[in-house]
């Protein structure tokens, strides 16, 4: 990937439940990845950017579209990828 | 949030309607009905609840919903199970999840609901954020999502 296209490369991530607190909102564009990137990678950059919500991070599930899926899983360019803390339904 | 639940069939932003669900699922087959109700209480770990706001990632939600009715009936034996969630915000005496079971015999009906209710609250993206009557608010920390269990 040149310089431009790694400065273009943005992954959307939705933050559901507490992590939209913890990460000062229900959306982050994170930008200048490596992609395809595996999710592991991008949680932990986003872990960087928002270090109150690591431990909650770890906890959390990720999506994509209606499937839960792997961190080990690559992201693409334009996907999101939606966190999902533990859940308290009912 | 209202976007996001188009063509949902298991959430709603609107109060849930048991009349409606007991009407529905009806069949003379049936001699056993169970329902359950899960409704927002006053106090939790000691705090005055005001109200309760619930929030869904919709997409996973609403598959999850359906895979849990298709358990009930196939792993209990109902023959009819219905499970419908409310969100958004929600106040004291509200009736947060409804599920209703059809079944022949009763022991099939309490286990399917049993069954459902637990793995609602085990399964399903949902979250609570409690608004105390002290002005401060807090997320219920539930249950950890697993791959393993969503197929």
């Amino acid at each position: 990937m040149d310089r431009m296209a790694k400065e273009n490369a943005a992954i959307t991530v939705e933050c559901c439940g507490v992590l939209e607190e913890l990460c000062g909102g229900s959306e982050c564009q994170l930008t200048s990845l490596d992609l395809p990137a595996p999710i592991s990678a991008v949680i932990e950059r986003l872990a960087n950017e928002h270090p109150a919500a690591r431990d909650m991070l770890q906890r959390s599930a990720c999506a994509v579209g209606d499937r839960i899926v792997s961190r080990e899983r690559l992201l693409q360019l334009h996907e999101r990828l939606v966190l999902l803390p533990p859940v308290s339904g009912g | 949030m209202a976007d996001d639940l188009a063509g949902c069939s298991h959430l709603s932003l609107l109060p849930l309607d048991t009349a409606q669900l007991l009407a529905q699922s009806q069949t003379p087959e049936d001699g056993a009905l169970a329902v359950f109700g899960g409704t927002v209480r006053r106090f939790n770990n000691g705090k005055e609840v005001r109200a309760i706001n619930y929030s869904v990632y919709a997409p996973v939600a609403e598959r999850q919903l359906a895979e849990i009715e298709r358990g009930a009936m196939q792993q209990c034996g109902a023959r009819l199970c219905l499970v419908r969630h409310r969100l958004g915000n929600l106040l004291i005496g509200d009736l947060s999840v409804l599920v209703v079971v059809r079944a022949e015999h009763r022991a099939e009906a309490f286990a399917a609901a049993r069954y459902a209710i637990e793995a609602v609250k085990h399964t399903v993206p949902i979250w609570k954020r409690e608004e105390y009557s002290d002005g401060t608010h807090s997320f219920v920390m539930g249950c950890e999502l697993h791959e393993e269990h969503h197929g």
